[in-house]
């Protein structure tokens, strides 16, 4: 009987050879560039690793504490939240708005529907490149613009002194990705189905009763699936950051990915990034798994 | 009086989508006038219009600045990722969607995990990974990161997308004897072209895009790629001036905003594919 059905094993594998020849070379990427890096990363966090030579200075959990002593990490983190709060508020908000107003229509709607979707377009760093010139102390527009009007005393260093430099940063963020969150919503809100809204018309139902009571609830998954890509979006933030301030000034704006980029290859302190890292993943996953389960919960309730 | 009413909300409408648009696009806009000025045009002030539409700035950035070698390895970059993205993510999604495998579920998480592993924790040990194999500084160690990485969603997408093709045409193909490879390029392939597309599209952006995986793995300045070498070049201002940095701004944010306008609907189409939530 066992003998059978070990045959019947061999026999489904034989006939799934085909298939694992189409994966293998995937599976061969993942296993070199993936899996064999991913556990490397949990040895590496135990040694006192400078990135060459062999590993031998063993340090157990030393590289641990050592992280999760460090101030620094915290406020990395403490910036990836403010940065991720403010997307969410903001950037699905605008993002949101904009698509509604699109979509109730306006003058000129094809040309705000192709050109406000260009900043996105723009990558990371050219957007970092571009709003550092504009944020700059003394040639930028900002600054040339609060003198222009007589407000000289406004005029300020935003990217290199403490009070400004994370919003000056959030800022420019919001301003890439409100093109995205608008995007996704005006794709989403154009699948409502004109029925409810003209049965609602001829209800008598003003704008605001159509958005708050047809439009707005249509949208809920919408909203859902844009938070859950902010979150794990703005948690690998790195480009605009290290393009714009390099987490600077004093770590005012270092964010998880910069502080782990920064331990690693400008302190050539592998064991420690690496023990940051894993840390940053634990947190990372369980922030994914969580909001995993709010949608589900969510999901749920709606059935 | 409702007539006025409405008039009015649309005007306070229009208002404000035009003065966001102002502030969504000027930067952009501003960029590109300065980069048509001459240095000392742009330092005496900043908000007049070029006098004349010289090139220079371009030259400079191109030749001095390397822009024209940066942009060469970025092309080359970027196509040979997408190239291998489309064939090794058709192959796979075509096992997953329509073939007998055993564990083909194991298989399929086993890629699909990737989504959960942020950047930063791979970074390290797969800068020592292409260390070790000694591939520093080759295409193999941008495609293949660059790949890993888009596999996931590149899976899911093409996954979906051939489930929803009849099973009879491809047991019809068998029957003829047509054997796998050849179903899928003379009869899959044809199928998903849109897929195929929209693919094209989210690697292309995303490969041309890249710079944290650039920065750490690239050491040679020759092989820098744009996004690497423009950052370089913006700490440069003091000797090649603000100007040609302008014109290297544009160069490089030229390509994608181009092909956005030509093909605006495939570009929609794509992100908002993409838009799938890991």
């Amino acid at each position: 009987m066992k003998q059978a059905s070990n045959k019947g094993f061999m026999k489904d594998i034989k006939e799934s050879i085909p298939a694992y020849l189409l994966i293998l070379p995937t599976i061969a990427a993942f296993c070199i560039f993936l899996y064999i890096p991913f556990f490397n990363a949990f040895r590496i966090s135990l040694y006192n690793y400078k990135g060459y030579g062999d590993m031998t200075d063993f340090v157990g959990l030393k590289n641990y504490i050592t992280v999760l002593q460090d101030k620094k990490f915290f406020e990395s983190f403490l910036h990836s939240f403010a940065l991720i709060g403010c997307d969410l508020i903001f950037s699905i908000t605008i993002g949101f708005l904009l698509s509604y107003l699109l979509f109730k229509g306006i003058k000129l709607k094809r040309f705000f529907n192709t050109s406000l979707f260009i900043p996105y377009l723009i990558s990371m760093v050219v957007v970092g490149c571009i709003w550092k010139i504009i944020y700059d102390p003394t040639i930028g527009p900002i600054n040339q613009f609060l003198n222009l009007i007589g407000l000289e005393n406004l005029a300020q260093p935003w990217l290199s002194q403490l009070p400004t430099a994370l919003g000056a940063i959030i800022i420019t963020w919001i301003w890439r990705t409100i093109p995205f969150n608008m995007l996704i919503s005006y794709a989403n809100i154009m699948t409502l189905s004109n029925e409810y809204l003209e049965a609602a018309d001829i209800d008598g139902a003003t704008s605001f009763q159509k958005l708050r009571y047809i439009i707005l609830p249509h949208m809920i998954p919408t909203f859902v699936t844009l938070g859950i890509l902010t979150v794990t979006n703005d948690l690998r933030a790195f480009d605009i950051v290290w393009v714009m301030t390099q987490g600077g000034p004093g770590g005012a704006t270092e964010v998880i990915t910069s502080y782990v980029y920064r331990k690693a290859f400008s302190s050539q302190r592998f064991g420690t990034a690496s023990a940051a890292s894993i840390l940053m993943m634990a947190v990372m996953i369980a922030i994914t798994i969580a909001l995993q389960l709010i949608q589900r919960k969510g999901e749920a309730k709606k059935k | 009086m409702i007539k006025i009413q409405k008039r009015f909300i649309a005007a306070v409408i229009f208002i404000f989508v035009f003065l966001y648009a102002c502030i969504s696009l000027y930067p952009l806009l501003w960029v590109v006038l300065q980069s048509f000025k001459t240095e000392k045009e742009f330092l005496s002030s900043i908000w007049t219009f070029p006098s004349s539409l010289g090139i220079k700035n371009y030259v400079i950035a191109l030749t001095k600045g390397n822009l024209a070698l940066y942009y060469k390895n970025t092309v080359f970059n970027t196509l040979a990722t997408v190239a291998l993205e489309l064939v090794l993510v058709t192959l796979a999604g075509f096992a997953f969607s329509k073939m007998k495998m055993k564990f083909k579920k194991v298989f399929f998480y086993l890629i699909l995990i990737n989504m959960l592993i942020p950047t930063p924790i791979i970074l390290l040990p797969m800068y020592l990974q292409i260390l070790n194999l000694n591939i520093q500084n080759t295409i193999w160690a941008i495609i293949f990161p660059y790949f890993q990485g888009f596999a996931p969603l590149g899976l899911i997408l093409i996954k979906n997308y051939m489930d929803n093709i009849p099973n009879e045409i491809i047991e019809a193909a068998k029957i003829d004897g047509c054997n796998t490879l050849r179903i899928l390029a003379g009869i899959i392939v044809p199928l998903i072209k849109p897929m195929l597309v929209t693919l094209a599209i989210l690697g292309g952006m995303s490969a041309w895009n890249e710079y944290l995986w650039a920065l750490v793995s690239i050491s040679n300045t020759k092989k820098y790629t744009l996004s690497v070498g423009l950052a370089v070049l913006r700490d440069k201002t003091s000797s090649i001036g603000y100007t040609p940095v302008f014109a290297a701004l544009t160069i490089s944010a030229m390509l994608f905003v181009i092909l956005y306008l030509v093909a605006q609907k495939s570009f929609v189409r794509s992100i908002t594919a993409g838009a799938v939530k890991g």
